[in-house]
């Protein structure tokens, strides 16, 4: 008996009444499964569809209308089945299903499909139109001078934003479907020529090896993807961006879009990427330097400074100037706990309340940051509670934080680790957590390229691209090429 | 065999040494400046004689070194194992006595040393774990740091620079040769890290030689710039120091940050953790050509008890830090491999009679 356990690969029966049957027992008769039965030119027929899926208008004038207007004498199935596939233009997309697998995957995904009587195969044509989210500006990549256009949710749209923005027949797009359950459309894209196919076939076999029921955000795939999962960074880079996107496909990297996230992935990824924006290429080169060397000392000051300050204000005094350590006493003094505590909690407070901000709407989220950051951070300072100089530590290291998003996760959590450090052993603490923190970002390397490269692995040209935005002219004479960063020529 | 490129060599090998030579004590035997730079040429040129050896075997193929010595003979693999896995075992709980007691007298006296070591060794055997590859990318952002610090102190500290300070005439010891030699092999004992070349040489993808060359360039360089300097600021009482350079940071000031030492034992511990990975990362190496099977952890647990024990019965004073490592140094680097080429030459002269 089939049922939504081993329909997979079950061949679609002669008999529309059997098709309708078995449709029917997988799905358990499903409430949002249409199945309209209707006489093609003496033929019984049925057209399959899913609630909502479609483009209702589409299929009632173009399909249907196409499909009444056939009349033929002596017509039997296979008649019917020929019209459909080869005389007729009833959408751009068409695909003749022999299994059931194959049948349901197409319907969920808002093809309508005809059964024929008579036939163990179908005919199913793209005539998509469910309802999504407009293309619109990305929510974390946000630019000053680049594009407005953001994915979304529909990879469909997704590609068609790549491609509009790289209009070359070496772009390519392979079609998998991922999760056991969900049946996630995954497409992995690429520029033949550009990435290493060594790159294109372990994303391949890395996508077709994951077992999972569900695909539901990028997060599900990019850890199949990472080759050292126990490292804090992960090696495969995420953007909402289409010409983010397009650039690192030019560099020689594999991207992978898919349904339902309008985060898109890249690999092989390094280290340095988190500290380019595609503003950087639209400002002058000179500005575009300065605001990446910036984004490195922000990345420093927050992971780094509490910690630092934790450290030298408890264990190595003499390191400030007579002036500056006159100041912290005089305000360290009268707190109650020790430096590392009264940090750690304010950072862990900090967390909170960016925490909720996030979570709650909008208007509210306001309302936490005007609670927090004033009137219980001046109620803190008041009451004895915590110092003013942590009070300035934490907000400089959270502004710092906002600089570079992308790693705010690593940087949330090495912060703290970094407190720690220097609250227990001074800067030795901070030297061994650092050490800690440079060994996890060099020992990772995917697809042959270091994480840590074009540093270490030093690079030369790579490695100024990196502190700084070369001038388009420059830029024009060599693309920059992801496998040349592996330290061969080292 | 993953491989690394020479530079990174260089910098491996620059970077695991890097607190020794910053705080180097040059003056043991109270030699002047001029003697005692010429002992670093001299102690250079013994090293340069020795490090031919392992270069000759590697040139003559790319094999492992253990792996040499096992296509000799089952028992010399064996042997050699045991003796260099000893070695390495032997030099990381070195290290970390010598690196906890320093941060100990210098910085950290309210921590007790175990539990310095312990930190230390927990860090480094996680470095370990990153392979040749992993640790030589570390060194390579290491050495940015370090090269850092070393010119911060070398310029914050120019001020203080009086040619007058050079005493030449600072009175020679009585028995000049020997303490010069001594010199020359104190200096000689402090690199270990040639001991590791023997085994780092065939992980280098080509100009093996050239890169091991570069290295003792550099490594001379840096040498004499630091004791120039140290005298040079310092005048005669360097000579009275055990870690002048050290001093110099101490020394060091700008109007940003009134000491700059506990700043640099921050750099010198990221150092040290690099050293003590590579060391790790060897000794586990020859632990697995004995064919032992052991928990990775292991590797951590054994070096980090055998150096709490010592310091906990005050051993490294009394003995840890008076084996004479130049017999080492001198018989892991050079003899041993040259004993191999022979060997080799020896069987090969044996095949053609044959």
């Amino acid at each position: 008996m089939i049922t939504y356990e081993n329909y997979e690969n079950e061949p679609v029966k002669k008999g529309l009444y059997d098709k309708i049957t078995d449709i029917r027992t997988i799905c358990s008769n499903t409430a949002d499964l249409n199945i309209m039965e209707v006489e093609i030119s003496g033929v019984k027929c049925a057209v399959l569809t899913i609630e909502a899926m479609l483009l209702t208008l589409s299929i009632s004038q173009e399909m249907f209308g196409y499909l009444m207007r056939f009349r033929e004498e002596n017509c039997d199935g296979e008649r019917v089945f020929k019209f459909l596939t080869e005389e007729s233009l009833l959408s751009t997309e068409r695909k003749t299903v022999y299994n059931y697998g194959e049948l349901l995957r197409l319907a969920f995904s808002g093809f309508g499909v005809v059964l024929v009587d008579g036939l163990e195969k179908a005919v199913a044509f793209g005539v998509q139109g469910y309802d999504k989210r407009a293309v619109s500006e990305p929510t974390n990549d946000i630019n000053v001078k680049g594009s407005r256009e953001g994915f979304i949710e529909v990879v469909r749209t997704n590609i068609s934003l790549v491609r509009r923005k790289l209009k070359t027949p070496a772009l390519r797009f392979e079609m998998l479907q991922v999760g056991k359950k969900s049946r996630t459309d995954v497409v992995i894209a690429y520029i033949a020529g550009r990435a290493k196919q060594e790159y294109v076939d372990e994303v391949r076999k890395k996508l077709k090896g994951i077992k999972l029921d569900t695909v539901l955000t990028s997060g599900y795939i990019s850890t199949f993807l990472e080759a050292d999962r126990k490292s804090i960074f992960s090696s495969v880079f995420q953007t909402e961006r289409p010409d983010v996107f397009c650039a690192k496909l030019n560099e020689g990297r594999v991207g992978i879009l898919i349904e339902g996230t309008p985060f898109a992935l890249l690999c092989p990824s390094i280290f340095t990427e988190n500290f380019s924006t595609i503003d950087d290429y639209v400002s002058k080169p000179f500005y575009a330097t300065y605001i990446r060397i910036l984004k490195y000392f922000c990345f420093f000051v927050t992971i780094a400074i509490p910690g630092i300050y934790v450290a030298l204000a408890t264990y190595h005094p003499e390191t400030f100037s007579h002036n500056l350590l006159l100041n912290l006493v005089a305000s360290e003094e009268a707190t109650p706990y020790p430096l590392y505590v009264e940090v750690f909690i304010m950072m862990i407070f900090y967390e909170i309340m960016r925490e909720a901000g996030i979570r709650l709407p909008r208007a509210v989220g306001g309302a936490v940051s005007i609670v927090g950051g004033l009137i219980i951070g001046d109620a803190a300072v008041k009451s004895g509670l915590v110092s003013g100089a942590i009070l300035i530590v934490v907000g400089i290291t959270a502004t710092a934080s906002f600089v570079v998003p992308s790693i705010n996760e690593q940087t949330t959590i090495l912060r703290l680790v970094f407190i720690l450090a220097g609250g227990i052993s001074g800067l030795f603490g901070i030297g061994l957590a650092t050490a800690f923190l440079i060994f996890n970002v060099c020992s990772m390397s995917d697809f042959g390229v270091p994480f840590s490269a074009p540093v270490s692995p030093f690079t030369k040209k790579a490695f100024l691209h990196s502190m700084g935005r070369a001038d388009f002219k420059k830029l024009q004479k060599e693309t920059s090429d992801i496998s040349k960063l592996n330290g061969a020529k080292g | 065999m993953k491989k690394i490129s020479p530079t990174q060599l260089i910098v491996l090998l620059f970077v695991t040494r890097a607190f020794l030579s910053t705080t180097y004590g040059v003056s043991q035997y109270r030699l002047n400046v001029v003697l005692s730079m010429l002992s670093a040429l001299v102690a250079i040129a013994l090293q340069l004689v020795l490090i031919i050896p392992p270069l000759v075997l590697t040139s003559e193929s790319d094999k492992d070194f253990l792996r040499v010595a096992f296509e000799r003979s089952k028992l010399m693999g064996y042997g050699l194992s045991l003796l260099y896995g000893g070695f390495f075992f032997f030099e990381t709980v070195r290290l970390l006595g010598i690196f906890s007691y320093f941060l100990k007298n210098q910085f950290l006296d309210f921590l007790p040393v175990p539990l310095l070591i312990v930190a230390l060794s927990l860090v480094g055997w996680y470095g370990s774990k990153c392979g040749i590859e992993g640790l030589a990318r570390t060194a390579g952002v290491g050495v940015f740091i370090f090269i850092v610090m070393f010119f911060v102190i070398i310029f914050s500290v120019t001020g203080e620079m009086d040619i007058y300070n050079i005493q030449i005439a600072t009175p020679v010891p009585e028995n000049l040769f020997q303490a010069f030699m001594g010199d020359v092999f104190l200096k000689t004992a402090g690199s270990d890290e040639l001991v590791a070349l023997v085994f780092l040489l065939p992980y280098v993808r080509k100009n093996k030689t050239k890169a091991t060359l570069s290295y003792m360039g550099i490594k001379i360089f840096v040498t004499e710039i630091m004791i120039f300097y140290s005298a040079l600021i310092l005048g005669d009482y360097a000579g009275g120091l055990s870690q002048p350079f050290y001093t110099l940071s101490t020394y060091a000031k700008t109007s940003v940050i009134e000491r700059y030492d506990s700043i640099y034992m921050c750099v010198w511990t990221i150092g040290t953790v690099i050293k003590s990975a590579v060391l790790i990362h060897l000794f586990t190496k020859n632990l697995h050509s004995l064919r032992i099977k052991y928990p990775s952890v292991f590797a951590w647990v054994l070096p980090t008890i055998t150096a709490v024990l010592l310091a906990f019965f005050g051993m490294y004073d009394s003995f840890m830090f008076r084996v004479p490592s130049v017999i080492c140094v001198i018989g892991l680097c050079g003899i041993i491999p040259l004993a191999l080429i022979f060997t080799k030459r020896k069987k090969e002269v044996k095949a053609y009679e044959d």
